[in-house]
C-alpha cells in the first residue's frame, strides 16, 4: 500500500525546509537518498533448531518447514547459524542481553550496557521525531532488550493504537500548545531538581558522588530529550491513508497482535519517523489461540521431547513465520527513490534462545534481511565455537553510515555479508 | 594520600615477611602437591600466589582458601590432616589479614553501603504514605531496578536513566491526580442488595446449564434445569425476570465475557463496603445435597483479589469486606475452589440436570460506598489543606486544571445505569481550590509537605525556592491548583525525595530511623520515629528496641515481610511460569494465591513468636488454609482463612522448604530441576557460596517421556570428578527435595505424559486426570560433607544438626537488605556476636531482628 504518491508529499509531510523546486524539475535533479534503518525483532521463546536450520551452508540450502514459510523472500534475506554471544548464558535472563551482548545475564552481579538500537539512536535519532521506537507485543518477561548506557531497560509501547496516536494524530494547535507548555514545565522541573541536587554532593564520598552523576546524566539527557520532543510538536505529523488501528484486546490472539504492530511499525519507517526500531515478542508466557495449541508456550517449550507437544509448538513457531513472511511482503511493497523500503532496512530477526528445552543460549536462530545487502544464502559458523553475533551488529550499524568498528563483544564484521 | 598508603605498605611489610616463611612451610608441606605450577588442581597456584589484599580478586582467592581449611575442605579428606595448632596460627594469621584489608577498603569506601535511589517498591510505598492514599498503584510504571546478591536493597542495583526520570514525572502526575479531589462534596452513596438475578449475564449460565435458579434453598420449578442445553427461550427477555430476588447456584467456575456474573461497577473510587451471602451443597443431577467439604467464594476486581470467603455446606454464610475500589471496577464472584477441567457443562454433559458436582450459592450482594470519613479526604487534605473548593471561575482568564469526568460503566449485558442520584448524573462542573493569598498559602502548605517528603526538617530557603516555582507558574496565568502541582511534582522528583543520604561512620538518628523504616516497614519513618530521632533519643538501646517491637507489630511491616520474601524465597517469581495443565490440573489460582499467603504468615509466625531459625529448614507446624491442607494431604482444615496447623507425623512439611511456593519458584512449569532447588538452598538457607558454571558446559536437553528421570540424566554430576567438585556441594538438597513436585506437592512417581501406569484419581465432577505414574522418585543423596540421606526428612535432620549455619545464613540476608550492602569478610565476626547474644534462644527470629539493629553493621554506613 502506498501511502505517498509522489516523494514530494513524503518531504512535504515530514516538514523539510529545503525550498522545492518545482515538481517538473524534481524527475531532473538530484533525488534525495531515502535514509538507512535498522530494525532488530527479537522472540522470547526461542525456535525449534530442527525446523530452521538447513542441512547445507550456501546458496542452494534446502528449505526447512520454517524458511518455507519465508521462501518468496529468499534472495532478500540471510539464514546464519553458529552464531551467537559470548558469554551470553542464564537461560531466560539471556532476553536482556540479546542487543547488548552484556555477558552473564543471570549473574547476581549482573550489569547490563547499551544495547544496539540505542547506540545507533545516540548516533542519529536526532534527525527523525522519534529516536528510536521500542515496541512490545505478547507478554512481558524480562524486559525489553533496549537499554541505556547505563543499562536501564526502555520501557515499550505495546498498544498499536497508542503508536499510531504518538506518529500520525495531529493535535489541534490547543492541543500542541498544550503540549509544548507541558513539556517546557518539565524542562523547567528538570533545571530546578538538577539546581538542588548541587547541595547534596556535600558530605558524599567519591562512590556516592559516581551514583548521584547519574542522576545529572539523566537530568541532562531527559531534558534534551523533552527539547528534542518539542522541536518537532510543531511540526506537522505524516498523512497517511491507513487508519487509526483497534488493538487487539486479548494477549492469546499472537499472531494478530504481531502482525497488527508489524503494520504499524512499518508506518513510522516508511514516514520516517523514526529510523530504528525493535521489537520485542513476548510469547513465552502466553497459551496462543491456534486450532490445537492447548499449553502455554513456555510448557512447550520444555517439551521434554515429547512428540506431542513438540507439534503444539510448532504450531505456534509457524504462526511467528507467518507473520514475519508478511512483514517482508510489507517491507518490500513499499517503492523509494533507489528501492524497496526493505532494501533500505536492515533487519534483523531471532531469539536470544535456541533449543528452548535446554536453554540453549548459543547457535541462535538468526535471519538478516534488506538492508541493501547481497542474501539468498546460508552461512554456517562452526557449531562449537560460535560467531559473535556482535558482529553483525557492526554491519549493521555501518550500514546506516555510522563510524563503528566495534560493538560489545565484536571481533570484526560480520564475514559473508556484503553489500 | 600518598602517606598513608606508605604507612600501609610500612606496616603490612614487616607483617608479611614475618609470617611469609611460616605460611609457605605450612603450604609446602600440606598444599604443593597439588596446588603448584604444575598441577594447578582447581586452577590454584599457591607458589605463586602474593599476598595483595587490596587487590579484590587476590582477596577473594585468600577468601576462599581461609575458608576451605576453615571448614576442612583442604586439604581433601583422603589426604593427612595437618597439626591442629599449625592450622590454627596460619587461620588466625589470614583472619587478620584478611579482616584489615577488608576495613581498610571499607574506610576507603566510606562505609559498606553506598548512596541510592529508592526502590521501584519503596518509592511506591513512600507516595503512598506521603499522600495518605493507601491504594495507589504507581510502581508498574517504573521500570524494574537491578538486582545485586538477591537483593534490590544494594545501591550498585539501582542504576538511574533518562527513563526514570520521565516515569518520575508521569508517576507524580498520577499520585496528584489521585490525592486531589475534584468535587466540593463527597461522592454519592450507592447502597443496595443486588441479587443474581438482576444481572443479564446470569442468566447465560442459567440457559447453559451451568447455574440453577433456587428457591427457598431448593431448584426453582419456574426454570427447571434442563438435561439438555436450553434454546434461546423468551423467558430469559422479559423484564420480570430481571426483578426475581433469588439466589442462583453456580456448577461451574465463572469464565470470561459472557458467562461473567454478579455486576457491580462503581462510579466513584473510594471504600465500599460488600456484605455477601454464600453457601454450597453438593448437586447430585438435579437434587441438592450436603457438601462433602467447604467450597470457597474468590470475590475480586481484576485482576486483585478482594477476599476469599468461605461457603459453607447449606447454611448461607454473610461475609463483610470494605476494599478499596477504584472507577469503572468490576466486582466479581467467582467459586474459587472449583477444578476446572475447560469444558463447560452443556459441552459434555448436555445440561445442569445431568451434572454431579459442588455447587456454590451466590444468594446476594450488598454494596454500600463510597465511604469517606471526611471530605474532602486525607490525600486531598495533604497538598491543600483546607483552602475552599469552588466552581471554576472562567472569566478569571487563569488556566483551569482538568480533571476526568467519572463514568459509569454501561455496555451491552450490564444492567440499566444504578439508581444515581437526581443530579449526579450529569457532568459534574470543573471544581478547583482556590486562594485569596496565593504565595503565603503556598509557603505554608509546601512547609509542611517538604518535611514529610524529604523525611527531615527543611530549612526556609529550601521552602521558598519551591515557592518560587509555585510564584513562577502563576505569572504564567495557572491557576493555583496547577501551579502547586508543578511545585509538589518538583518535590517527588528531587534528589531529596528520591535518595537516601548517609555519611561516612556511626549513623546520625535520623539516618538511623530512616534505615529502621526502610528495613521493617520497606516505607519512610512516620512522625513518631522522626520524634525520636529528632530528640536524639532513638539509638539509646531501649529506645530503639522499643521501635523494632513497635515497627513489627504494625500493620505496615508486611510490606516487609512481603518484600523480603519476594527476594530472599524470590517468591515475585511465583508467576514466571503457568504449570503445565495437562500434567498439573489441580493448579489454580486459589491455589497460588494460597501458597504466597502461607509463606508469608509463616515467616510472620516466626517473628511474633521469636521461633528459632532452625524453623526455616524444619518446624512442627504449617500456616494453612484448607485449599492448602487439601494440597498437601492434611485433613480437618476448614475455610480460606490462613492459620497455625500442627503437622501430624509423616506429613513431609515443616519449614520453608517444603512449602509450595517456595517449591514453584525453584522449578519450571513442567519439570524440577535439583541443581536450580540445590543452588536455591545451598546459597540462601545455608549460606555457602556457590562456584559458577564453567563456559561452554551444554544445558540438559529434558525428557518427560518417562523414559529417563532428571537425576539420571545428571549423572556426569556424580561420576565425572570435574563436574563433582562442585556439584556435590550443591546438588544434594535438590535431590532430597525430588519428593515435591513443580508446584509443591508429594510425589512418589514422576508424572508423566507417555509412559507409566493410569492414575484413578477423579475430580469432584467426575472427570478424571491425564498423566499417568512413571518413574520412581529417587530422593537419595550425600551432603557435601558426605553424610547419606535417603529421603528430604532426613536430609532436614542434618541440616538440623548446623542451626548455627542456618541461623548465619539468615542473618547475612537480612543484613543485605537491612544495609543495602551484602555481608563481607570484615563482618563475620559481628555476625558471630549477633549469633553469640542470641544462642541460648537457639537464634529466636525476632531476637536475630533485635541484635541486628543494635550491631555497629547496621548502625554504621
Amino acid at each position: 500500500m502506498k501511502y505517498f504518491p509522489t516523494r514530494r508529499h513524503f518531504l512535504l509531510a515530514s516538514g523539510a525546509t529545503l525550498a522545492l523546486p518545482f515538481l517538473e524539475s524534481l524527475a531532473r535533479s538530484a533525488v534525495p537518498v531515502p535514509p538507512k534503518r535498522m530494525l532488530a525483532i527479537m522472540t522470547n521463546m526461542g525456535v525449534m533448531p530442527r525446523y530452521f536450520f538447513p542441512e547445507k551452508a550456501g546458496r542452494d540450502y534446502g528449505n526447512t518447514p520454517y524458511l518455507d514459510l519465508i521462501k518468496a523472500h529468499r534472495e532478500r534475506f540471510t539464514v546464519f547459524s553458529g552464531v551467537s554471544h559470548p558469554g551470553v548464558d542464564g537461560n531466560h535472563s539471556s532476553e536482556r542481553s540479546f542487543l547488548s551482548c552484556a555477558p552473564h545475564p543471570g549473574a547476581s552481579n549482573f550489569k547490563n550496557s547499551i544495547s544496539l538500537d540505542q547506540f545507533a539512536a545516540e548516533q542519529i535519532g536526532v534527525q527523525t521525531r522519534f529516536a528510536s521506537l521500542v515496541l512490545s507485543v505478547g507478554r512481558d518477561h524480562m524486559g525489553t532488550p533496549s537499554t541505556t548506557r547505563d543499562g536501564v531497560q526502555l520501557p515499550a509501547e505495546r498498544y498499536p493504537s497508542a503508536l499510531y496516536r504518538r506518529l500520525f494524530v495531529q493535535g489541534t494547535p490547543q492541543e500542541i500548545e498544550r503540549s509544548i507548555d507541558d513539556l517546557r514545565k518539565g524542562c523547567s522541573i528538570l533545571d530546578f531538581v538538577r539546581d538542588e541536587a548541587l547541595s547534596l554532593e556535600k558530605g558524599l564520598t567519591t562512590r556516592d558522588k559516581e551514583r548521584l552523576d547519574q542522576y545529572f546524566t539523566s537530568v541532562r539527557e531527559l531534558e534534551q530529550r523533552l527539547q528534542h520532543a518539542e522541536s518537532w510538536e510543531r511540526k506537522p505529523k505524516p498523512v497517511v491513508q491507513a487508519l487509526m488501528p483497534k488493538d487487539i484486546a486479548s494477549d492469546t490472539e499472537v499472531e494478530a497482535q504481531t502482525n497488527l504492530m508489524y503494520d504499524t511499525m512499518r508506518l513510522a519507517l516508511e514516514t520516517d519517523s523514526t529510523r530504528i526500531v525493535t521489537v520485542y515478542l513476548g510469547p513465552l508466557l502466553i497459551t496462543p489461540n491456534i486450532p490445537g495449541v492447548k499449553n502455554q508456550t513456555h510448557a512447550l517449550t520444555h517439551h521434554g521431547n515429547d512428540e506431542a507437544k513438540i507439534a503444539e509448538l510448532k504450531k505456534i513457531e509457524e504462526a511467528q513465520f507467518r507473520s514475519l513472511a508478511r512483514l517482508l511482503d510489507g517491507l518490500t511493497s513499499v517503492q523509494e527513490a533507489n528501492g524497496t523500503l526493505l532494501d533500505n532496512t536492515a533487519l534483523l530477526y531471532g531469539s536470544n534462545l535456541s533449543n528452548a528445552n535446554s536453554h540453549d543460549t548459543t547457535n541462535l536462530p538468526l535471519i538478516f534481511a534488506g538492508g541493501g545487502f547481497k542474501h539468498g544464502q546460508h552461512i554456517a559458523f562452526d557449531p562449537k565455537n560460535n560467531k559473535p553475533l556482535a558482529n553483525l551488529f557492526v554491519t549493521m550499524l555501518q550500514s546506516m553510515g555510522i563510524e563503528a568498528d566495534k560493538f560489545a563483544s565484536s571481533t570484526g564484521t560480520m564475514t559473508g555479508v556484503e553489500m | 594520600m600518598k602517606n598513608s598508603f606508605a604507612l600501609l605498605a610500612l606496616l603490612l611489610a614487616p607483617l608479611a615477611a614475618l609470617h611469609a616463611a611460616d605460611k609457605a612451610a605450612f603450604f609446602e608441606q600440606h598444599c604443593y602437591d597439588c596446588h603448584d605450577a604444575d598441577e594447578k588442581k582447581g586452577g590454584l597456584d599457591l607458589t605463586s600466589l602474593a599476598l595483595k589484599l587490596d587487590d579484590r580478586a587476590n582477596f577473594e582467592t585468600w577468601v576462599k582458601i581461609h575458608d576451605a581449611i576453615a571448614n576442612g575442605e583442604m586439604p581433601p579428606k583422603k589426604k593427612a590432616r595437618p597439626p591442629v595448632a599449625e592450622t590454627k596460627a596460619l587461620l588466625t594469621d589470614l583472619d587478620t589479614k584478611l579482616i584489615a584489608a577488608d576495613e581498610t577498603r571499607i574506610a576507603k569506601d566510606g562505609g559498606r553501603a553506598v548512596f541510592r535511589r529508592l526502590t521501584r517498591v519503596e518509592y511506591e510505598n513512600a507516595v503512598r504514605d506521603l499522600l495518605a492514599l493507601p491504594e495507589l498503584h504507581v510502581q508498574e510504571l517504573l521500570p524494574a531496578d537491578g538486582s545485586r546478591h538477591g537483593f534490590d536493597k544494594v545501591g550498585y542495583a539501582l542504576d538511574l536513566s533518562h527513563v526514570q526520570l520521565a516515569k518520575y514525572l508521569e508517576a507524580a502526575d498520577r499520585a496528584l491526580d489521585a490525592a486531589i479531589a475534584t468535587r466540593t462534596t463527597p461522592p454519592p452513596v450507592v447502597k443496595r442488595r443486588l441479587y443474581p438475578t438482576e444481572s443479564f449475564k446470569w442468566h447465560m449460565n442459567l440457559k447453559l446449564g451451568s447455574a440453577v435458579l433456587l428457591k427457598d434453598g431448593q431448584p426453582d420449578p419456574l426454570w427447571p434445569v434442563a438435561t439438555v442445553k436450553h434454546d434461546a427461550g423468551e423467558a430469559i427477555k422479559t423484564p420480570d425476570f430481571f426483578k426475581l430476588k433469588q439466589s442462583v447456584a453456580l456448577l461451574t467456575p465463572n469464565l470470561e465475557g459472557w458467562l461473567k456474573s454478579m455486576t457491580f461497577a462503581p462510579m466513584f473510587a473510594g471504600k465500599y463496603r460488600l456484605r455477601l451471602s454464600t453457601w454450597s451443597a453438593h448437586w447430585n443431577a438435579g437434587k441438592l445435597e450436603p457438601a462433602p467439604v467447604s467450597q470457597t467464594v474468590r470475590l475480586y476486581a481484576h485482576p486483585r483479589t478482594l477476599g476469599y470467603l468461605e461457603a459453607p455446606s447449606l447454611t448461607p454464610r454473610v461475609h463483610e469486606l470494605t476494599p478499596w475500589l477504584e472507577m469503572g471496577d468490576e466486582v466479581i464472584f467467582d467459586p474459587a475452589s472449583f477444578f476446572w477441567t475447560g469444558l463447560q457443562i452443556h459441552q459434555h454433559k448436555g445440561g445442569g440436570g445431568l451434572h454431579v458436582g459442588p455447587a456454590i450459592v451466590c444468594d446476594w450482594l450488598e454494596v454500600e460506598g463510597p465511604l469517606y470519613a471526611q471530605w474532602p479526604p486525607e490525600s486531598h487534605r495533604r497538598v491543600f489543606g483546607d483552602l475552599p473548593l469552588k466552581p471554576v471561575d472562567a472569566a478569571s482568564g487563569l488556566t483551569p486544571p482538568t480533571h476526568p469526568q467519572p463514568v459509569q460503566k454501561v455496555g451491552y449485558g450490564w444492567p440499566k445505569p444504578w439508581e444515581i442520584p437526581p443530579g449526579d448524573s450529569k457532568p459534574q462542573p470543573l471544581v478547583t481550590v482556590t486562594s485569596v493569598a496565593p504565595l503565603d498559602d503556598a509557603r505554608r502548605l509546601i512547609a509542611t509537605f517538604l518535611p514529610r517528603a524529604f523525611r527531615r526538617d527543611v530549612s526556609d530557603a529550601e521552602v521558598m525556592n519551591y515557592v518560587g516555582l509555585v510564584q513562577q507558574r502563576l505569572e504564567k496565568k495557572d491557576c493555583f491548583e496547577l501551579a502547586m502541582r508543578h511545585a509538589y511534582k518538583a518535590a517527588l522528583t528531587s534528589t531529596h525525595f528520591l535518595f537516601r543520604k548517609e555519611t561516612p561512620g556511626k549513623l546520625d538518628d535520623l539516618a538511623l530511623a530512616t534505615r529502621l523504616a526502610f528495613w521493617l516497614w520497606n516505607s519512610p519513618p512516620d512522625d513518631a520515629l522522626l520524634a525520636l530521632a529528632k530528640q536524639n533519643k532513638l539509638h539509646e538501646s531501649a529506645t530503639l528496641n522499643a521501635q523494632v517491637e513497635r515497627l513489627l507489630t504494625d500493620a505496615r511491616s508486611d510490606r516487609f515481610i512481603t518484600d523480603f520474601l519476594d527476594q530472599w524465597l524470590k517468591l515475585r517469581d511465583i508467576d514466571a511460569t503457568d504449570p503445565d495443565s495437562q500434567i498439573y490440573p489441580e493448579f489454580q489460582l486459589y491455589l497460588k494465591e494460597s501458597m504466597l499467603a502461607e509463606s508469608r504468615a509463616f515467616f510472620r509466625e516466626l517473628i511474633t513468636k521469636d521461633l528459632p531459625a532452625s524453623n526455616i529448614v524444619a518446624s512442627d507446624f504449617a500456616m494453612l488454609n484448607q485449599r492448602l491442607a487439601e494440597h498437601y494431604g492434611i485433613s480437618g482444615v476448614t475455610g480460606p482463612d490462613i492459620r497455625r496447623v500442627p503437622l501430624p507425623p509423616g506429613s513431609h512439611r515443616g519449614g520453608f522448604l517444603t512449602q509450595a511456593a517456595v517449591l514453584k519458584v525453584t522449578a519450571n512449569g513442567t519439570v524440577s530441576s535439583p541443581v536450580v532447588r540445590g543452588v536455591f538452598v545451598t546459597e540462601r538457607i545455608l549460606g555457602q557460596p556457590v562456584p559458577p558454571p564453567p563456559p561452554g558446559v551444554p544445558a540438559i536437553d529434558p525428557d518427560t517421556r518417562g523414559a529417563t528421570t532428571i537425576r539420571e540424566q545428571l549423572a556426569k554430576h556424580r561420576d565425572d570428578t570435574s563436574c563433582a567438585a562442585c556439584h556435590r556441594k550443591m546438588d544434594p538438597p535438590g535431590l532430597a527435595l525430588e519428593s515435591y513436585d513443580v508446584i509443591g506437592g508429594w510425589r512418589v512417581q514422576y508424572r508423566s505424559l507417555e509412559k507409566g501406569t493410569t492414575v484413578a484419581l477423579k475430580f469432584p465432577d467426575g472427570t478424571g486426570v491425564r498423566y499417568k505414574a512413571g518413574p520412581t522418585v529417587d530422593a537419595s543423596g550425600e551432603t557435601a560433607q558426605g553424610e547419606p540421606f535417603t529421603d528430604f526428612a532426613a536430609f532436614q535432620k542434618l541440616a538440623l544438626a548446623k542451626p548455627e549455619l542456618i541461623a548465619r545464613s539468615f542473618v547475612m540476608q537480612m543484613l543485605t537488605y537491612a544495609t543495602g550492602a551484602e555481608p563481607t569478610y570484615a563482618d563475620r565476626h559481628e555476625i558471630g556476636h549477633i549469633l553469640a547474644e542470641t544462642n541460648a534462644g537457639s537464634f529466636g527470629m525476632r531476637s536475630l531482628i533485635h541484635a541486628l539493629a543494635e550491631s555497629r553493621l547496621f548502625q554504621n554506613k
